[in-house]
């Protein structure tokens, strides 16, 4: 945990209400961001991330630097809430991009100015969405795996005490969770012959 | 994300069909990564700190913890049986020692304590001598009712202020 973060806890297990408010800005993206993934619902995950908060906040003293990073132990408690959501519900929820509510954030983030084209620009938004859409069709286990290591960038060790897995499992899910990505998104076009057939300029017509 | 996604998604896709495990993951890695981060609506931090606010001031709002309301409890009891059980102890025929002879006994123990430690200090004799006289001036279950309910009154008063105080520094 970087000092300044250790400041921060410090200070909110003194009572500071400025350093509460430090921590929940710099964490409330990544843990909303995981608990969305995980039960695919926008309105859902922002009460489950609240409650993550304020169990974390309520138990803050139980938090010690010997545990690690205050972010995984965040993660912890973000990841028993969704779980403990999942296990007692068995409805069926709303994809996040249901609606085109986050396909419209890709789009209007994803667009990179410096793109050499408008073809690529429009390439890098469609990709993003498909990535998020095939994120979506994996189970939820998976889906936190993948988010834990390739977004908010946790050492398999570290998702293994956050998720409360052998190491062993963790790997095995990332594993699994890349393949079925990839059988998804070469099904849905994106594949090196997909590539292929769209730069081959069409043949003149006689 | 590179500016031509094609490349990032053709290295992963093609690291994957070879099976070359650590390239896939790399080549993944790079392209999950540029994925943004789904934010909550705004205000969100706002929200979460009210519900931790009001969650705090709960005691404050008339609920007494659990453990409070039982020592509460425990020191009536004490102070109910210091003013109505204590003459009828005296009738059965068992030597039960008084509070003052109790007082006496604890502060002669100390005494000897003290010496038995080396202390040597007058300042044992003297509490000694201090304990006997606070005994045999609480012999009278009257004066024993009265030192609990004012150990009672002290005790609520004491929690009273430890509450303000803590309510003081929240807010």
């Amino acid at each position: 945990m970087s000092a300044a973060e250790e400041q921060l806890v410090q200070e909110a297990l003194s009572g500071s209400q400025r350093a509460f408010r430090e921590l929940v800005r710099r964490f409330e993206r990544p843990v909303f961001n995981l608990v969305a993934r995980m039960v695919r619902d926008r309105t859902l995950a922002e009460d489950l991330a609240q409650d993550a908060f304020v169990k974390a906040f309520s138990r803050l003293d139980t938090y010690h630097a010997s545990q690690g990073k205050f972010s995984n132990w965040l993660f912890k408690i973000a990841h028993n809430t969704a779980i403990d959501h999942l296990r007692r519900s068995e409805l069926d929820t709303v994809p996040l991009d249901a609606g085109g509510g986050e396909t419209a954030d890709y789009h209007a983030i994803l667009s990179d100015p410096d793109a050499a084209t408008p073809l690529d620009r429009a390439l890098q938004t469609d990709l993003a969405g498909a990535l998020a859409a095939a994120v979506e069709r994996l189970r939820p286990e998976y889906r936190e795996v993948i988010v834990l290591r390739h977004q908010e960038g946790l050492a398999y060790e570290e998702i293994s005490e956050v998720v409360g897995l052998p190491l062993g499992t963790v790997k095995t899910y990332i594993h699994r969770a890349r393949k079925e990505m990839a059988a998804l998104l070469t099904t849905a076009g994106w594949g090196p012959e997909a590539a292929a057939a769209r730069e081959t300029p069409p043949r003149a017509l006689s | 994300m590179s500016p031509n996604p094609h490349t990032d998604i053709e290295r992963w896709l093609a690291a994957e069909a070879t099976g070359d495990d650590l390239a896939a993951e790399a080549a993944f890695g790079a392209l999950f990564h540029a994925l943004p981060q789904v934010a909550p609506s705004p205000g969100f931090g706002e929200r979460v700190l009210m519900e931790l606010r009001e969650r705090e001031r709960e005691p404050e709002s008339g609920r007494v913890p659990w453990l409070w309301k039982a020592a509460v409890a425990a020191a009536v009891a004490l102070a109910g049986l210091a003013a109505g059980f204590l003459p009828l102890l005296r009738r059965i025929p068992v030597d039960v020692p008084s509070p003052a002879e109790v007082v006496s006994a604890a502060a002669r123990g100390f005494a000897w304590l003290a010496g038995w430690l080396g202390a040597g200090l007058d300042v044992w004799e003297t509490l000694a001598r201090l304990g006997g006289a606070i005994g045999t001036a609480a012999a009278t279950p009257q004066i024993a009712t009265a030192m609990m309910g004012s150990a009672l009154i002290s005790a609520l008063a004491l929690y009273t202020l430890h509450h303000l105080l803590v309510y003081e520094r929240r807010v």
